[in-house]
């Protein structure tokens, strides 16, 4: 094993290695992205095929919510924004939910099950913004740039 | 994905119990996960909604970057700006520090899909369902005083 590690770190294997490396990325970034729209096609595959969709329960976690409106409210992640069909009390524009819900194919629309509200959702997004600039206030102070490479100082 | 605090405090709590070197390139390894996968994905999403043609199939290829096939091969590219000599414990690190990012990402319980550990050999799916998606907010301000007097004794302790 550590002679393995060894030979896949050494300099004069590097080129092939960020290769391969590279290479596999790309083909694994490819084909989950066929995946994730093939496999779990959510309401704009449903979109596509109405009736193929029929009482599917879909599941959508962790999504904006856009608007209000009488017995129904609208929410997004990626893509389209999607129509829901559910009481919206307790609910505001910019809230996160996760919403799983049954495809109504006749309206078009997504009719609610089970609902979750992210109320702290905005302050993990906080948390999650200062670890990340805590780390990369620390880059400069523990690594530096010598002769075409880095080095971690101390 | 857990707070990054957390993930930070987490990642500065096993390496002051450990005594282990190289402290900052595990804590970026315990970051790398969700700042290689979520925050270019989030970046593209927002500036999608503003009208920007970006395709959903380059947002979806991000993913790949927060699983743990993905990840590895990921680090490596990172160790491979060091110098041969250190390579394979930059690597290590980073690689241990993301294995504890996604150890703890597991904890949590979402709607629908857990976390793709085995992709692209299996779509075989799973999560603890322990702890909820915004939990960690909670325990992050204690773990990090925790994680942070422990580091700083050892640092005094090290003179």
């Amino acid at each position: 094993m550590r002679q393995a590690i060894r030979w896949i770190c050494a300099d004069r294997h590097r080129p092939w290695v960020a290769l391969v490396m590279s290479g596999w990325l790309l083909f694994m970034g490819a084909r989950y992205a066929q995946f994730a729209s093939l496999a779990a096609p959510g309401y704009e595959g449903c979109q596509r095929d109405p009736p193929s969709c029929e009482g599917r329960d879909i599941y959508m976690s962790i999504w904006t919510v856009l608007e209000l409106g009488e017995g129904s409210y609208v929410i997004r992640k990626i893509s389209d924004p999607v129509p829901v069909v559910g009481e919206p009390t307790g609910l505001s524009v910019g809230d996160r939910v996760s919403v799983t819900g049954r495809y109504d194919p006749e309206r078009q629309v997504i009719v609610e099950e089970v609902r979750m509200l992210h109320r702290w959702r905005r302050l993990k997004e906080a948390l999650s913004i200062a670890g990340l600039l805590g780390v990369m206030v620390m880059l400069p102070f523990a690594y530096t740039w010598r002769d075409g490479a880095v080095v971690e100082r101390g | 994905m857990a707070d990054l605090v957390t993930h930070v405090a987490a990642g500065l709590l096993v390496k002051a119990l450990s005594r282990g070197p190289h402290l900052p390139t595990f804590l970026v390894g315990c970051v790398l996960p969700d700042a290689v996968s979520r925050v270019p994905t989030m970046g593209m999403t927002m500036l999608m909604h503003e009208g920007v043609p970006i395709p959903e199939v380059l947002i979806a290829g991000f993913y790949v970057l927060h699983m743990p096939l993905g990840i590895v091969p990921f680090c490596w590219l990172v160790a491979s700006l060091f110098p041969e000599d250190v390579r394979p414990y930059i690597w290590g690190n980073l690689v241990a520090g993301s294995a504890l990012h996604l150890a703890l990402d597991v904890l949590q319980s979402h709607f629908g899909a857990g976390y793709l550990l085995l992709y692209p050999f299996s779509t075989w799916h799973w999560e603890a369902g322990l702890i909820g998606p915004e939990d960690s907010v909670f325990a992050a301000p204690a773990l990090a005083l925790v994680a942070g007097g422990l580091w700083w004794a050892r640092r005094k302790g090290r003179g």
